[in-house]
């Protein structure tokens, strides 16, 4: 029930206030352009050849990374899900690895093996390999091994949601791989198309990648336009077509999905195991994925970081940048995870309809490309006043981590809440304890391990973030991901190779130890 | 004339296509235990959600000890500011505390004084026998003890009116049986105003003082038992 002015109004209210202050804002400052007079009206609908290719490239990127990351993580979910493999949990976490590192990181590995100077370059004696380590399909390739464990997960959780009696009762009359291919697949299909299209948005939206593998897309040509030639308004014409797409695909998604999306539904009892005789292709597989998603990558930078010729020298100017990153991250996270919270509580207890709407609206915003994200927030806040004094400080960095990853914390919280039944709340309420009170004391100490999930994940994706950061960094200020991308063409590889180490491993620490916490959990 | 401690005034409730009370008027004598009785679905546990505050009525008015809690479309006094125990159905007890911090959540929501909490939690988990418990999370206790400290939950904060929503439905024949014979002593013994829902006729020929009946949202029959 939901009175004013309760102390839950209030608070959610200044939540969602914050929220559409720093997600919504930049997004419809730019949507808005157009209708300031701006003169860019007809350079938006008119596609020139330079606009057609770049058109053509991004959604070639777009689709591909989509179809390939779709056909290496739906058969790994169906894998997890239906086949008794050994050590799940382990195996599970090291399969989702390349989604955690940032993706610029994973190309920046490929480049130093397929590079004209690369290891098998080196290897074999010639350049065999350059041309295509450059090229348009390289880039679908190491998008789609950083984007499989999405497509991965959402399988695995679609798969899991159907109930086992309708598996059951189709075992008894048709083998498990018929019952696999008319049944289950079938039924998990919405889930396995809806990841498909977010990593859809992610690859049309990504930027480093393209960036270093120097395939023009309209990420990189929106940052072009605005850090290259100053060009604000041409930024912004490139934008909106991209930010069009993006939100188009992003909503069809949410509605494939619908409230699937943190549902916390369990399925009685454990499904069947269909797929018994699969466990050693099913392991092999997985293993072969581990070993070329993740395993490859760190190998080839560690192997290129060992020819620094000291610590001292790879640390050498980037240590502000990594103090930088470090502080910014964890306080990024905690405030994104400090609105999320109560925005994740509004989510989870709300109707489906307004469910359903906040649903779109949170994955819509987490699919605006970074770059777009990063020139609405210059147009809203380089100007004079409050607010161009915020605009030259570290400040925008956090706000940029706001405006891009409340959403996922929001989502992630709003699940977990949906774990707490609704009869703990009313139970306090009748108990006496107002809103705040059973929020402090009976809804958040449930939820635990979930907050501690979303700023994890908040701090990975802040600490990696890098399409926002490169363009509202204020003079002279770097975090790790810019100084990273910046010296990589006139630093010595081994340097770029120990700093991009360095920060998978900052990356993977929580991670490991959260993917602990869950074990332990988990084997209670 | 003695106020009525419940007094429910052709209260209306509707969700959706579904009316699930439909002008239910009833009331309740101070220390009387009225059984409400009826198949699932009957509005039984809406009436009861409404009387606690965590629904408001689409029409009608709800009275407590002679004051207004609810009136149509508002909730006039807050669930937590109307003096009752609630024990439900799934009985909701809280995870991570334990029987002891649950207890001790419910005083300090009523900023009891700590030489007071002890004294009241200990009389709490003797009344329901489970003196020893008070360390253990609700995982760590069998269904009838969770069952116990769901009523010294519902009871620690000397509530004036105690809303049972079949709280013996999840246990097994000889537990239930068990237990109804522990609600009619703590019956005897505390003398409350007690509505108790549930659509066994066994619990209500042993603890009813009245019996109301109800099927689609309405009152279909009220019987003295006693």
């Amino acid at each position: 029930m939901w009175r004013w002015p309760s102390s839950r109004t209030i608070v959610v209210a200044t939540a969602a206030v914050l929220f559409a202050a720093c997600s919504l804002l930049p997004i419809a400052y730019l949507l808005t352009v157009p209708l300031r007079g701006w003169p860019i009206g007809g350079d938006i609908l008119s596609l020139d050849a330079r606009q057609q290719r770049l058109l053509w490239n991004t959604t070639l990127l777009g689709a591909g990374t989509a179809f390939l990351a779709t056909v290496i993580g739906a058969p790994l979910g169906v894998a997890l899900a239906r086949v008794p493999l050994p050590g799940k949990a382990l195996l599970r976490v090291a399969l989702a690895v390349p989604a955690l590192l940032p993706p610029y990181i994973v190309a920046l590995a490929w480049t130093y093996l397929g590079g004209s100077r690369g290891l098998v370059a080196s290897a074999i004696g010639h350049d065999l390999l350059s041309e295509w380590t450059y090229s348009l399909p390289a880039a679908v390739v190491v998008l789609s091994l950083v984007f499989y464990p999405l497509s991965m997960l959402a399988t695995e959780v679609a798969l899991r949601r159907i109930d086992g009696r309708l598996e059951e009762a189709g075992v008894l009359v048709a083998s498990a791989a018929v019952v696999l291919r008319r049944i289950t697949i079938p039924l998990a299909a919405p889930g396995i198309l809806a990841a498909a299209l977010i990593i859809f948005v992610l690859a049309v939206s990504e930027f480093g990648v393209p960036g270093l593998l120097r395939v023009r897309v309209y990420t990189t040509e929106v940052f072009t336009a605005f850090a290259s030639l100053y060009d604000f308004t041409r930024a912004i014409v490139v934008a909106l077509p991209l930010l069009l797409v993006s939100l188009t695909v992003a909503v069809v998604a949410v509605a494939l999905v619908g409230e699937r999306l943190v549902s916390a539904r369990r399925v009685s009892g454990a499904p069947p195991v269909l797929l018994d005789g699969w466990r050693r292709p099913a392991g092999a597989a997985a293993t072969c994925a581990v070993a070329i998603a993740s395993g490859i990558p760190l190998m080839v930078l560690v192997a290129e970081a060992l020819g620094a010729e000291s610590l001292r020298a790879v640390f050498e100017g980037s240590g502000p940048a990594i103090v930088n990153s470090l502080l910014l991250a964890t306080t990024g996270a905690t405030a994104v995870v400090i609105v999320a919270a109560w925005l994740g509580y509004a989510r989870a207890r709300a109707g489906a309809r307004v469910g359903r709407v906040a649903d779109t609206l949170f994955i819509v915003v987490f699919a605006v490309p970074s770059t777009i994200v990063g020139v609405g927030l210059i147009g809203l806040w380089n100007r004079p006043g409050i607010f161009g004094a915020v605009y030259g400080t570290d400040a925008m960095f956090v706000l940029g981590y706001l405006a891009r990853f409340i959403p996922v914390a929001v989502l992630a919280i709003a699940a977990a809440i949906r774990y707490v039944p609704m009869s703990h709340e009313e139970a306090a309420s009748v108990s006496g304890a107002g809103w705040l009170r059973t929020m402090t004391h009976i809804v958040l100490p449930q939820i635990r391990l979930g907050l501690v999930t979303a700023w994890v994940i908040a701090f990975v994706l802040a600490f990696g973030e890098l399409g926002v950061s490169i363009l509202i960094a204020p003079p002279g200020e770097a975090t790790l991901p810019i100084r990273i991308y910046t010296i990589i063409a006139n630093t010595p590889p081994s340097h770029v190779a120990a700093l991009a180490l360095l920060q998978a491993t900052v990356i993977l620490i929580p991670v490991a130890l959260l993917a602990g916490a869950v074990t332990v959990r988990e084997a209670r | 004339m003695t106020e009525p401690a419940v007094d429910i005034r052709n209260v209306r409730k509707q969700f959706a296509t579904h009316r699930a009370l439909d002008g239910v008027t009833l009331d309740a004598a101070p220390r009387e235990c009225v059984v409400i009785l009826g198949p699932s679905g009957c509005g039984k546990t809406t009436l009861l959600r409404l009387i606690a505050g965590l629904d408001v009525p689409d029409a009608g008015e709800i009275w407590l000890n002679g004051i207004q809690v609810a009136s149509p479309g508002r909730s006039l006094i807050a669930p937590h500011r109307r003096g009752i125990g609630f024990v439900f159905q799934d009985l909701a007890l809280w995870p991570h505390l334990t029987v002891h911090q649950s207890l001790q959540f419910v005083l300090d929501s009523q900023r009891v004084s700590r030489s007071e909490q002890d004294r009241r939690i200990q009389e709490a988990l003797k009344l329901l026998r489970i003196n020893g418990f008070g360390g253990r999370h609700p995982h760590e206790l069998s269904g009838g003890e969770q069952q116990r400290v769901a009523l010294a939950r519902a009871l620690v904060g000397h509530p004036r009116l105690l809303l049972l929503d079949e709280p013996l439905s999840s246990l097994d024949a000889d537990l239930r049986s068990a237990m109804r014979n522990e609600l009619a002593r703590l019956r005897r013994e505390l003398a409350m105003t007690t509505l108790y829902v549930t659509h066994d006729r066994e619990d209500a020929a042993v603890l009813a003082d009245r019996v109301i009946e109800m099927s689609a949202g309405r009152i279909s029959s009220v019987n003295e038992s006693r």
